[in-house]
């Protein structure tokens, strides 16, 4: 038996072995000797407004001769703009429309050339809507996207292992030809002038601009390389010396700078690959740029780099798409900021899942060759759509033209219709099954063409395959869509996420290298046995390596502050401790040591007496909690508390605030605000409502075309509950949860007040009497348009932004509908939900840990984190900064923000309450006794308030304070 | 001179044994540290009033007191708990027995299959949670489409906070989720039974499968049984995390609320770290006394 075991084992080890070794010959088979990054053309496809703008002026491709410089002297300014003769240009600031006279001596089509220099803001792209004659002419000018450019500090290293830098600004006077913001057609915008006098006005969605010259003139473009190549040929050596390397994330001797088009291009640490530069197999290396943080149609890198002879090179990029799969990634390629022939407008980086060398080439491998100067050049690569552009456009035309009609069934047959009722669909709504058969066709056609592009028909071209089938069949029997609605709607959803991610064109480079044509390249990738060592010692060395371990530096010196994050994830973990190192370790002299533990370690590491000195990231509920038994220090008996108490609104102060004490400051801030879909209430004919009366009528209105409203419910257990909702309402009315002031506040329940009774039914009446859904996926519904308005968190602007492309510019937020006062005002108040940072009262170094609390609220340092979240993970992380200033300066429009600040400031914070809990918890029983039982509000509110009341009066008594029975009948009302 | 002989006794145990003390040594430490201290800890602590920051006040019985004379919500907790662990502990005990017998009955690789099948809910983690899904009060959750597709009802039905499901609900996803460890343990039960037991059975009279298996088959697995029992018990009887997460916590009107989740309720929200272990130290004898009735039953088999 033994015997058998031992020979088993010994047949086993050499089959695993030998394994792994063909496994690893069949990876390093697949090392790719040629690569070629291979021209597209394309035929753009243009929107419908631009397509029947340039049909009315029979554009025919051929543009004016002529160049018409605007002066700009001759501006006029409307609305808040501030505009200012610079030294380069005229500066604007603020919300509101420039405007310019141009003189047009021939009559024609032109392009826009603009000259620029971007002004200190956020992170955000600029952004502006461009009128001709006042005139909105297509709708790709209602978002006219210009870009700022950044560069990268010094990478620099810190015990062993390199520290990401950070970007900052860079400013230089930049010329270009007005795009539409996609980068879908491959071109400029043209506009066609006739003779005379015109304006042209800038209106300002987001961030201020320096205009340093505009001009309508013809872009020249480039010729195509067959025109030029033999003129080059003749001028210039081909160059034929040795290979010319430049590392594409850093800069060296030959590599002077990187300039990106947006802070949120990243450098990246690649574990991948041992012959990436530089590498390291377990500490940290950034060793390429790119991947998914360059992968937005606009952005660029631009890297000027030293060359030593004239000459033509082959160019060739060492770099992987490995992000997404089935979808070619495109760029356009300048050289010394003009595009150098035809064909560079678009070249294709196809899908590969191990380092590559993309040599830019012709079809039939023939190297494309490049001239570039002794000395300085720059190169450039820009994210473009390619032969995607024409695909993301039409698919998108189709799936606003299903989506109407599917919007058009619900309207006719409601949400769940029956299937016993006949609805004639075929009758009432002829154009339906036209609709559907013309876009089944298209999809199909679409779906061909991507197969012919990428080669690969898979879970990339499934989605559309889905819908042009479902479209298929429904076009020829349109009833049965009674039962098909709820897939209809999926797949309309799915072929909007497919359009999020076929939009997205990621490339990661390592290199790039300048050679002789067809010069023979180092391996792109290791060989099989050092790869097998690498992820050996890549295994092994996590043993060792603690990776987990946020501080870069950790000493017992006395002056270390520990400092634990809650409720953040390693990455924003990271950040604070950057943040730290590099400004308030500098200037203070204590070292600070970040961890990230969860939330409810904390009091027990109190208790143990191994507790933090400073928390940050605590819930509200939390940080209260920890008040309520003194576990934190009061923060208003410290110096200088006042001056940072100046920037915060009262109500995020007296989330934090128990008895006379504030203990806490806040981090983030939420409120609710109203979400609404401008094109369905336009085709309604209603107004956004400002008051509840308002809201309350619009229901029936919305309800009898089929649409509904949402509003939060008060369960506690489900995601789409809000008891925050409830509470607002309560404010608004007057009414208050609580009574007492100071010190009693909290002593009695303030629910069984008539107001609280009146608010209370108001919100259950929208139920039960209005037809509201108690519970619904608000964010999908209101993408679909079956929900065009409802009431929730502002962060859900985030997602919505990012992963609701296709109702871009569709829909808008407002403040929360209001309560009109006895003076006509409508008071529009919120109750605010806050993320504190608290000093805990174990610490040792009490004046340490409120120095380094007032440095991490402070607006500056605020600021730079939440720039810096965006920058990383994207705009649908932006931070809800609990600190008007610093919201103000981060990436929102204009717009957005007076919104925002506005309800920001009608907000109200619930101070902490012994006991508070049992209020959240009571009003969710009532609320799903009405809805379940039927049972009247206010009795239901009534019966529940006695639990209120007794845990209310039995926590006071806990912590020795005064009980509504001991003020002698003050508020024994409440009690019986 | 008692005392003499007493302590001769040891020494003379400890050197006879000393190799097994030695080995159980390393469990012994970690089972005093982790689990026996700890109950000690909290029998103490129920005697006082405690909240995680200030020091702990001694209150004599008052926990107990308000426990069983004023905590109205506890009775609610004690009466889910309790009709819980009844129908879901026999009932999921008798499940496991009778799949495990099942399962047995069939050839090797169908039996590896279907006992892969039936302990897959139990070992996938939060699988369990497809069931929020499944009854979410959206009508587009599964259950309210359908029953409204199918025209049972018209308007959808609020599953997981209406009072009058909830616990219907849990306890169907708990005998869902029931074939655990039990029936793992059963399955290896009926595998250890010897043969030759039955073949003996069969020429002393034995005279049909039923008689079979009280006779034979139950006796000779009677460990199995007893762990299975005592498994059953302590995980319907401290049931909490399944509440949680399908009904929220605290559900509504306290419908799903369990002794479990009403510790849960004192510990962490309401920071009453004493009364929290009054009530822990309560379900522990409830455990105890379960665990002792079951032992009796479990010996009148066969």
């Amino acid at each position: 038996m033994k015997i058998d075991k031992i020979n088993r084992w010994k047949i086993w080890i050499p089959a695993v072995l030998v394994l792994l070794v063909v496994g690893g010959l069949i990876r390093s088979r697949k090392h790719p000797s040629d690569v070629y990054a291979i021209p597209s053309t394309q035929e753009a496809t243009y929107e419908a407004s631009y397509k029947q703008y340039l049909e009315q002026h029979s554009y025919d491709g051929t543009m004016a001769t002529t160049s018409a410089q605007v002066d700009l002297q001759t501006y006029s300014v409307k609305g808040n703009l501030t505009a200012e003769q610079g030294v380069d240009g005229i500066l604007t600031s603020g919300q509101g429309t420039i405007t310019f006279q141009v003189s047009i001596e021939e009559t024609g089509f032109y392009n826009l050339k603009l000259g620029y220099i971007a002004l200190p803001g956020t992170t955000s792209d600029i952004q502006r809507k461009l009128y001709i004659d006042d005139e909105l002419l297509y709708n790709d000018l209602s978002q006219i996207v210009i870009k700022r450019w950044w560069s990268d500090g010094t990478i620099v290293t810190k015990q062993k292992n390199e520290i990401q830098p950070d970007s900052y600004e860079v400013y230089h006077n930049t010329e270009w030809f007005v795009e539409d913001n996609n980068v879908r057609y491959g071109e400029p915008l043209k506009f066609y002038l006739t003779q005379g006098m015109h304006t042209i006005s800038l209106e300002t969605i987001k961030e201020p601009l320096e205009i340093t010259g505009l001009s309508f003139e013809r872009d020249p473009g480039a010729l195509p390389y067959n025109e030029v190549i033999s003129t080059y040929q003749a001028q210039y050596n081909v160059y034929g010396g040795e290979q010319l390397i430049y590392q594409a994330e850093r800069c060296d001797d030959d590599v002077a700078a990187i300039l990106k088009s947006s802070s949120s291009i990243q450098v990246q640490k690649n574990y991948s690959d041992s012959n990436l530069e530089p590498y390291h197999a377990y500490r940290t290396r950034y060793n390429t740029i790119g991947k998914d943080s360059w992968e937005n149609p606009g952005d660029s890198i631009t890297w000027i780099i030293t060359v030593k002879e004239d000459g033509l090179y082959e160019l060739s990029f060492k770099g992987r798409q490995s992000t997404n799969r089935g979808v070619t990634s495109y760029r356009r390629l300048y050289i010394n900021g003009n595009i150098p022939y035809e064909e560079m407008n678009a070249i294709a980086f196809e899908y590969k899942s191990n380092m590559n060398h993309y040599t830019i080439a012709q079809k039939d491998g023939e190297p494309y060759l490049f001239y570039l100067q002794e000395g300085s050049n720059t190169i450039t690569l820009e994210v473009v759509m390619g032969a995607f552009g024409p695909i993301v456009s039409s698919v998108e035309e189709s799936m606003i033209r299903l989506n109407s009609a599917y919007l058009k069934v619900i309207q006719l047959v409601g949400q769940s219709p029956s299937k016993f009722i006949d609805y004639q669909i075929a009758t009432k709504l002829p154009e339906f099954s036209i609709v559907m058969k013309e876009e089944s066709i298209r999809l199909n056609q679409i779906v061909e063409e991507i197969v012919r592009l990428t080669g690969d028909k898979g879970e990339n071209t499934a989605l559309l395959s889905k819908m042009a089938y479902q479209a298929e069949k429904l076009g020829n029997k349109p009833e049965s869509v009674i039962k098909e609605l709820t897939q209809l709607k999926n797949n309309i959803s799915a072929v909007g996420t497919w359009l999020v991610s076929v939009s997205q064109m990621p490339l990661e480079l390592d290199s790039f290298t300048l050679s002789a044509p067809k010069a023979t390249k180092s391996p792109a990738t290791d060989g099989t046995i050092a790869s097998m060592m690498n992820g050996a010692l890549r295994f092994f060395s996590t043993f060792f390596i603690r990776s987990n371990e946020v501080s870069s530096e950790h000493s017992d010196a006395g002056n270390t502050l520990k400092v634990w994050v809650v409720s953040y994830g390693k990455e924003q973990a990271q950040m604070i401790q950057n943040l730290a190192d590099n400004t308030f370790a500098t200037k203070s002299d204590i070292r600070v040591n970040i961890q990230l533990i969860p939330e409810d370690v904390v009091l027990k590491a109190a208790l143990a007496g191994t507790g933090p000195d400073v928390v940050l990231g605590l819930k509200q509920s939390t940080t209260q909690d920890f008040a309520m038994r003194n576990a934190t220090l009061d923060l208003t008996k410290l110096d200088g508390y006042n001056q940072v108490a100046a920037k915060y609104n009262q109500s995020t102060l007296d989330s934090a605030s128990y008895q006379t004490g504030v203990y806490g400051l806040a981090e983030q801030a939420n409120f609710l605000t109203m979400f609404y879909r401008n094109d369905v209430l336009e085709q309604l004919g209603v107004e956004v409502p400002t008051t509840w009366e308002e809201f309350i009528q619009l229901i029936p209105i919305l309800q009898q075309n089929n649409y509904n409203a949402y509003v939060p419910n008060a369960y506690m257990s489900e995601g789409s509950g809000n008891l925050n909702y409830y509470l607002s309402l309560l404010y608004q009315s007057g009414g208050d949860v609580y009574e007492g002031t100071g010190e009693t506040y909290g002593i009695a329940s303030g629910l069984s007040d008539v107001l609280a009774m009146d608010a209370f039914k108001g919100y259950t009446n929208l139920y039960s009497n209005y037809g509201l859904d108690v519970q619904i996926d608000f964010a999908n519904r209101f993408r679909t348009g079956e929900v065009p308005i409802g009431i929730i968190n502002y962060t859900l602007f985030n997602t919505l932004e990012v992963f609701a492309p296709e109702i871009k510019g569709l829909w808008s937020f407002a403040k929360v509908p209001g309560t009109v006062r006895e003076d006509g005002t409508v008071d529009h108040t919120v109750v605010v939900d806050t993320v504190q940072s608290v000093i805990m009262r174990s610490t040792e170094v009490p004046e340490e840990a409120w120095m380094f609390l007032q440095w991490w609220v402070d607006v500056g340092t605020q600021l730079q984190f939440g720039t810096m979240i965006e920058s990383v993970m994207g705009s649908a992380a932006r931070y809800a900064s609990a600190i008007p200033d610093v919201l103000e300066q981060l990436p929102w429009s204009y717009e957005e923000l007076e919104v925002l600040l506005e309800q920001f400031d009608e907000t109200v914070g619930i101070p902490a309450v012994p006991g508070y809990y049992m209020t959240n918890r009571m009003i969710s029983y009532a609320f799903s006794d009405v809805i379940n039982n039927k049972t009247n509000p206010r009795e239901a509110l009534y019966l529940n308030i006695k639990s209120i009341q007794q845990e209310l009066d039995s926590k006071r008594e806990q912590l020795g304070l005064t009980t509504a029975k001991e003020t002698g009948g003050q508020y024994e009302e409440t009690n019986k | 001179m008692k005392r003499q002989t007493n302590k001769e006794s040891c020494s003379v145990i400890w050197k006879k044994h000393k190799a097994k003390y030695l080995m159980i040594l390393p469990f012994g430490l970690i089972f005093l540290t982790f689990t026996f201290l700890p109950i000690v800890v909290a029998m103490a602590l129920g005697f006082t009033s405690f909240d995680m920051v200030n020091a702990p006040k001694f209150i004599g019985l008052d926990n107990y007191i308000h426990l069983f004379a004023g905590d109205d919500i506890f009775l609610i907790a004690i009466k889910n708990t309790l009709f819980f662990a009844v129908v879901t502990g026999p009932i999921s005990y008798m499940m496991c027995f009778l799949f495990a017998w099942l399962v047995n009955e069939l050839p090797r690789i169908p039996r590896a299959c279907m006992t892969l099948v039936f302990y897959a809910p139990s070992i996938s983690g939060n699988a369990y949670l497809v069931w929020k899904l499944l009854f979410s009060q959206d009508s587009y959750g599964w259950a309210n489409a359908w029953l409204m597709k199918l025209g049972v009802t018209t308007d959808t039905i609020n599953f997981l906070t209406n009072a009058d499901y909830i616990m219907p609900i849990l306890i169907v996803v708990q005998l869902w989720l029931s074939l655990g460890v039990s029936f793992l343990t059963f399955i290896a039960g009926l595998k250890n039974v010897d043969h030759a037991l039955y073949e003996a059975a069969a020429v002393e009279g034995i005279k049909n499968r039923w008689q079979e298996l009280w006779f034979i088959t139950l006796p000779s697995m009677k460990p199995q049984l007893m762990f299975g029992a005592v498994m059953q018990i302590t995980s319907s009887l401290s049931v909490s995390q399944l509440s949680t997460d399908l009904v929220g916590f605290p559900s509504v009107n306290y419908a799903g609320h369990t002794i479990l989740t009403h510790l849960n309720d004192y510990g962490s929200i309401r920071y009453e770290l004493g009364y929290a272990c009054a009530i822990a130290v309560v379900l522990f004898f409830l455990m105890m006394i379960c665990n002792i009735i079951i032992q009796k039953l479990l010996r009148r088999i066969g």
